[in-house]
């Protein structure tokens, strides 16, 4: 926003475009306390309310989540020159009070943000409702003066510009601060901020509340919460002209479906839009959710369809089950997508068609395949093969046959197919070539293609993380990129006895794992910063040791997506850090 | 006039200094040129012989990228030594290299050839070129490209050795027919294995050849000798060396003056050129400014001028953009150069990469320093070579007229940088 | 002046050459409508290319021969689903857009195009195609870019350019021996990037300096024609900014090669692709797609062109490097060919359906024989439409009105 006080962007930063809010809370009697967006108008289409910020503040370091940041390994390493109290306690000599006590203080009864205007005219608002009316004057005039000394205009903010009905109103330049009693709002537009204090004041005025699916959207938010948003992303979309509306595409693009899957396309096009955002005791919740899209219905997750067996290890790098219905994707693809897309997905087929031994994928092989797969990352030892120099954790895909007797040959004669044409190819780009074997784990016949091995003294390059597999084990298909995964796996399924549980579509990814994988290649990831941005040598290790103690201080990173069709689509994220104090008893 | 210049007071001056920097390296870092003025000539030559270092972690950075095969990585390593300065003259004389027996990605297909083959521009370029040449017939990398990958005794790669003769060794006209075919004989039973180069003996045909007048039972080796011998040889590789050091279309007495020098020298490059950037034909007023800036020289020039941070990867797809993308020339015969790199559609791909670079100054600019002091010294350093009423008027202008902005610093060093003087080397 | 956030293709761009030096020197690229000839003013030929082979039979259908029907049973389109042209043929479904360019007379249709001793390689046939030689392999050179050194050769003529849209490797049917072609991938190859404030400085530069060393005249004449050049390419393009294009690639190019032929510098040949005609398996849906995308993407230009004023210069040949069987294979596709048909579109080709249907009943080899040599096609575009002396032998066919 051009015309919003420095501030105002730095509370902005704090929200991304699309929050969704999603508690434990769920169910929970409507309506809890008010809340603050009676006091917004009702042509606010962004709003953020932080209802746990104050205790957040009051707790301060005290606070069990971020004593858990501290004592990860990002948060030591951040520490290591000076402990966080010792930070604070330098915030509050440069500031002359305590900064969380004030910020508690200011925000005792509430804080929001809210938006609304269009591309031309964008108007912004920041309410605080502070613990009274002495705390809050106390804090603005400290405010005030900070802002007095920055611009170099000393005593302009002394005395209020104008005082109406009990309220005093400050002009900053096309912003305007208005406050009355307990309640101060920085607002960018002088208009914003005075239909603010009027739906404040007065009751009876048509306020956020009454606009069409806040009120129940509004009571179903969690007291636990730390942040709740609500965006109405249609009107956002129109008034400001954003790139919503590329990222709204991507729900007619079948790449979008096929990598990110039919829920997060849907998503992306959602009427509006919820987000909370909670604190517990070690992890970090964030969930969204879109309502009114314009999902498939087709598409979208049907807990009919058969799943796979759960597999799970220690050493999973990734870990998840995803819903992808190819069949409807190909067959329906000319209705659902852009027509700019739809030739390359006819393409897609058409090859595939040929791996098929001719056969219409769309309608007769796919609809053999369960939408439901497993997704499985591992790192590799490389025990069956050269190592490549750059070592990549292997990758498997397990889905579930429908009459395994007939439809399992077929998508192993569709794999070797696959190897054979590569293997063509390879001998005609004089490459090193591609062979097909097939050999056995325990009863289970396994196809494997590889490279023959390099030459001694040649390197080993990373087409050597290539060895892909393809094993169908009783009605299970087991598809990977590497023989040693998919052997692990077939190990596994043959004995394993517990049936698969949940449908619904979820990711964990294993925080130490991803951390080992960029410290096995931290040397190539260091040098391929430098030539791609330019920085020095120094920074770049700087840059990806970061990344590296980041992975390293969360356990665990799990996303889920649980399917409720195109009216409710929900985005789930909760980070647990990887603290060394943490508690035993898992909080989920 | 190979005869070491003497300069009267005042002709060592910085565009004498920018001369030598632009032409035995790739152009003077900020500061540099009042650096050489306080050495002196000699000094300054001495200099540029003696830069000689990469930073370690940069030079070997590259090792464990090439597993992965991408010859953008690979480009982008290139430019990062060459914009990082550290060894100037030889880079540069391994880019001459890169263009003498150019090999490229696009057919070899294989990134740690194209690197090895590299490695060797860069190892022996400034030493012994028969060596070099020696080396080169044997170079997998460039074995792939001419097809001497399969070179029987049956069937003789002609191929192999009428480049070796026309584009490497001699020049057209020095050969005959007969030679190339006794040539191609003699380098039967090279061939490649995975990534080496190895000899079949099975496949080498022994028997008795005669290339270029020399006879017997030729093999690779002696036919590389046998075109090292030829009085044309060390003229064809003077011609080269002129062309990329002193003007594009170098006179015979220079060629002359130049290849006994190189034999003189027992075919030492490095101490070929000291003798080159010394001579009053160096410094001649027919050779400043005679020569069309390269892609490679372009950027080097301009982001180490301004001492911007660039990033080499983008800085080698701009290379690309304006006709030059490394490892992958376009033919056997390399890169014409000169008037070749310059026409309407790669001229706009020269101005958008030089306002880019003029842009990546406005984001770096001190916004406490005194701006006026800023603008003052870049626009020396930026004009020290290309005065022209002109261009020394808009200049002023620009900085004149928004004062002391970013922008039009910004712009100053686009109007100097996208202007024909600063592309004439 | 870059069009912001326009991204229509692959980003990047390799140039080669756009104009020869002697054009330059004489700065005749840029005069309007100069010129030595008959003509009234530059024409322009754009040249699409369906890569793959394109499915002849089953985009120009003769719905009126039972074979058809019977050596596709599951391909065959059913008559009731086409655009009728007459005479018994019809358009594929899905090419409804070029159903109505062809009623309003702006379509050509020459049946069973190709050469004698059919050749099934996609690189060979392609190549015989690029060359006009069916007989002796020629890799340098193509049919284009012999044309065009040829008009240089006439030095009333403004110098002239071909440029190839949509990729970095210039065609070899555009590789000539004097001409220099260029490829561009999108608009942002001609576009320059500008500082604020940049543009009126530099162009206070301008002028003649006198004493100025050949290099830098030089230098400073191909600075100027850029830039000249650009602005008005870039005025040209953003023209149809707020045209309706569909959001077919092909359409997204020939969009930029209107604008290109619009900013009159003299180009006389465009070049595009559109790929993945080969079709051996499950035909049908991919097949429909990629004409409905050839056939909406043709009536855009058209109706670009015609917006522009400028649909008088320029007609659009549209070539595929054989056609396919007449019989569908196993695996509902079908299999490498040989005779095909080309189209010509523009507001002066001579509309309706030109040479000799094929006959189902008559095939060669299970193939459709050709019943018109190719290079009598590219005889009338040099004679009748470009105005250039041909080297080809042939009688031209009379395409042009």
């Amino acid at each position: 926003m051009p015309r919003a006080p420095l501030f105002l962007t730095g509370i902005l930063s704090l929200v991304p475009a699309l929050l969704t809010a999603e508690a434990e809370a769920w169910g929970q009697g409507p309506d809890q306390s008010p809340g603050l967006a009676r006091r917004f108008p009702e042509g606010t289409v962004l709003y953020v309310e932080g209802t746990g910020l104050s205790e957040l503040f009051d707790d301060g370091l005290g606070h069990p989540f971020v004593q858990a940041f501290f004592a990860t390994k990002l948060g030591r390493t951040l520490t290591s020159t000076a402990s966080p109290e010792d930070w604070l306690a330098f915030v509050n000599s440069t500031l002359g009070r305590s900064a969380l006590e004030g910020l508690a203080e200011l925000t005792a009864n509430g804080v929001a943000f809210g938006l609304a205007g269009d591309k031309e005219d964008p108007q912004a608002a920041l309410v605080l409702c502070a613990e009274s009316a002495g705390v809050a004057d106390d804090i603005r005039e400290d405010i005030f003066n900070l802002l007095e000394d920055k611009t170099d205009h000393p005593g302009a903010l002394d005395r209020p510009h104008a005082t109406l009905d009990g309220a005093s109103f400050w002009n900053i330049g096309e912003a305007l601060v208005v406050q009355r009693g307990a309640q101060i709002i920085f607002g960018n537009s002088r208009d914003y901020a005075l239909a603010i204090d009027a739906c404040s004041e007065k009751s009876g005025e048509r306020n956020l509340v009454s606009r069409e699916g806040f009120r129940d959207l509004y009571g179903a938010r969690s007291e636990a919460g730390l942040l709740w948003a609500y965006a109405d992303r249609r009107a956002i979309e129109q008034s400001f002209d954003t790139e919503l509306h590329q990222l709204a595409a991507g729900n007619e693009d079948p790449a979008v479906h096929t990598l990110l899957g039919s829920q997060l396309g849907a998503l992306a096009t959602a009427q509006t839009v919820t987000a909370e955002l909670s604190l517990g005791a070690n992890e970090l919740h964030l969930s969204v959710r879109g309502f009114d899209t314009d999902g498939a219905a087709t598409l979208l997750p049907q807990n009919s369809a058969p799943i796979p067996p759960a597999l799970e290890s220690e050493d999973d790098l990734v870990n998840g089950l995803i819903y992808r219905d190819f069949a409807a994707i190909l067959t329906q693809g000319s209705d659902l997508f852009s027509p700019r897309k739809v030739p390359k997905l006819a393409e897609a087929e058409s090859q595939l068609s040929l791996f098929f031994g001719g056969q219409e994928v769309g309608e007769k092989v796919l609809p053999h395949l369960s939408p439901w797969l497993r997704l499985i990352s591992r790192p590799l030892n490389f025990s069956t093969g050269p190592k490549p120099e750059i070592p990549l954790p292997g990758l498997a895909l397990i889905g579930k046959l429908e009459q395994p007797e007939r439809s399992g040959p077929q998508f192993l004669a569709a794999f070797q197919s696959i190897v054979s044409v590569i293997g063509v190819d390879q001998a005609q780009k004089q490459g090193r070539p591609f062979l097909l074997s097939v050999g056995q784990e325990g009863r289970i016949p396994i196809s494997v293609a590889r490279f023959l091995d390099p030459y001694e003294g040649d390197g080993i390059d990373m087409r050597y993380n290539l060895r892909p597999a393809c094993a169908i084990v009783g009605d299970a298909l087991i598809l990977g990129t590497h023989e040693e995964l998919v052997r692990e796996l077939i190990r596994e399924l043959e004995s394993l006895h517990s049936p698969a549980t949940a449908a619904s579509e979820s990711l964990h990814i294993d925080g130490p794992a991803l951390a080992e994988l960029i410290q096995a290649n931290f040397e190539a990831l260091v040098m391929n910063k430098v030539l791609e941005d330019g920085v020095s040598i120094e920074k770049a290790r700087e840059e990806i040791g970061g990344l590296e103690m980041l992975a390293h201080s969360l356990r665990t990173l799990r996303i889920d997506l649980p399917s409720s069709g195109k009216d409710r689509v929900v985005f789930s994220l909760r980070a647990e850090l990887a603290s060394e104090t943490a508690n035993p008893e898992e909080v989920r | 006039m190979l005869r070491p210049w003497q300069p009267r007071p005042g002709e060592w001056n910085d565009q004498a200094a920018t001369h030598l920097l632009r032409r035995a390296g790739f152009g003077p870092k900020k500061g540099q040129v009042r650096q050489m003025l306080e050495l002196g000539l000699s000094g300054a030559v001495e200099t540029v012989l003696t830069t000689d270092t990469h930073a370690e972690e940069l030079y070997r950075g590259i090792e464990p990228l090439l597993a992965q095969g991408e010859v953008s990585t690979l480009q982008a390593w290139w430019m990062a030594l060459i914009l990082a300065g550290g060894a100037p003259l030889r880079e540069r004389t391994a880019l001459c290299w890169h263009n003498h027996f150019a090999t490229s990605f696009d057919k070899v297909d294989d990134v740690r050839l194209m690197h090895r083959q590299n490695e060797l521009f860069r190892r022996e370029g400034l030493g012994d070129f028969r060596r070099l040449l020696h080396a080169v017939a044997r170079d997998t990398a460039m074995l792939l490209w001419l097809d001497g990958g399969d070179n029987l005794k049956s069937h003789p790669n002609e191929n192999f050795a009428r480049e070796v003769m026309e584009l490497f060794g001699l020049g057209i006209g020095n050969y005959t027919e007969g030679d190339v075919l006794e040539a191609a004989r003699g380098f039967t039973g090279w061939g490649t294995r995975g990534r080496s180069s190895v000899f079949r003996e099975k496949h080498h045909d022994a028997g008795m050849k005669e290339v270029l007048g020399m006879k017997g039972t030729l093999d690779a080796a002696d036919v590389i000798d046998a075109v090292l011998d030829h009085p044309a040889c060390a003229r064809h590789v003077a011609h080269r060396l002129l062309k990329e050091f002193v003007a594009p279309r170098p006179r015979q007495e220079w060629v002359d003056a130049l290849a006994e020098e190189l034999i003189s020298n027992r075919w030492d490059i490095g101490a070929t050129l000291a003798t080159l950037f010394a001579s009053t034909l160096f410094f001649s007023d027919e050779v400043r400014r005679a020569r069309i800036a390269s892609p490679v020289e372009l950027m080097a020039f301009s982001v180490r001028a301004l001492g911007v941070p660039f990033a080499p990867k983008r800085a080698a797809q701009l290379c690309a953009e304006m006709g030059q993308a490394l490892f992958r020339p376009p033919n056997v015969k390399g890169w014409d150069g000169h008037e070749a790199w310059v026409n309407v559609g790669t001229w706009i791909a020269r101005h958008n990469a030089m306002v880019e670079v003029a842009e990546a100054k406005r984001s770096t600019i001190d916004s406490d320093a005194p701006r006026h002091a800023t603008a003052e010294a870049m626009r020396e350093e930026l004009l020290a070579n290309v005065h022209t009423p002109q261009l020394d008027d808009a200049v002023g202008r620009a900085l004149a007229e928004a004062a002391d902005t970013p922008t039009s610093i910004a712009v100053a060093a686009a109007l100097v940088l996208t202007s024909p003087e600063f592309h004439l080397v | 002046m870059v069009t912001d956030r326009r991204d229509f293709l692959v980003n990047g761009i390799q140039v080669a050459c756009s104009l020869s030096l002697l054009g330059l020197m004489k700065e005749s690229a840029l005069r309007k409508g100069k010129v030595g000839g008959k003509l009234p003013l530059e024409r322009t030929l754009v040249v699409v290319q369906l890569s793959g082979g394109n499915d002849g039979l089953n985009m120009l259908v003769p719905h009126r021969q039972d074979a058809y029907y019977r050596a596709r049973p599951t391909l065959a389109l059913g008559r009731d689903r086409l655009h009728a042209l007459g005479r018994g043929f019809g358009l594929h479904p899905q090419m409804g857009a070029l159903a109505r360019l062809f009623e309003a007379g702006k379509v050509a249709a020459i049946h069973g195009v190709g050469y004698p001793i059919p050749n099934r390689s996609h690189f060979r046939s392609m190549e015989i195609w690029h060359t006009a030689d069916p007989v002796n392999r020629v890799r340098d050179h193509g049919w284009l870019g012999k044309l065009l050194d040829r008009s240089c050769e006439d030095p009333a003529r403004a110098s002239m350019g071909a440029i190839h849209v949509g990729g970095r490797e210039i065609p070899l049917a555009l590789r000539g021996e004097t001409s220099d072609p260029t490829a561009i991938t999108d608009a942002r190859g001609l576009q320059l990037r500008e500082l604020q404030g940049f543009a009126s400085l530099r162009n206070g530069m301008t002028g003649s300096r006198t004493g100025e060393a050949r290099e830098s005249a030089y230098l400073r004449a191909v600075a100027e024609q850029s830039y000249r050049v650009s602005t008005r390419f870039s005025r040209a393009f953003e023209r149809s900014e707020k045209a309706d294009t569909p959001g077919y690639g092909l359409a997204q190019r020939l969009r930029l090669v209107a604008g290109l032929i619009e900013a009159g510098f003299g180009l006389r040949v465009l070049h595009l692709e559109l790929t993945g005609f080969d079709t051996h398996a499950q035909q049908g849906r991919l097949h429909g797609a990629l004409l409905e995308e050839l056939s909406e993407s043709l009536s855009a230009f058209q109706l670009d062109l015609e917006a522009r004023g400028i649909d008088d210069r320029v007609s659009t040949l549209v070539f595929s490097e054989f056609g396919r069987r007449a019989a569908e294979n196993g695996s509902r596709g079908t299999d490498h060919g040989a005779a095909g048909p080309v189209l010509l579109v523009g507001s002066r080709v001579r509309p309706g359906l030109h040479g000799t249907p094929p006959d189902l009943e008559a095939l060669q080899d299970g193939d459709v024989p050709f019943t018109t040599d190719f290079r009598s096609i590219y005889t009338a575009v040099e004679k009748d439409w470009m105005g250039v002396q041909t080297s080809m032998d042939l009688r031209p066919m009379e395409l042009f009105v």
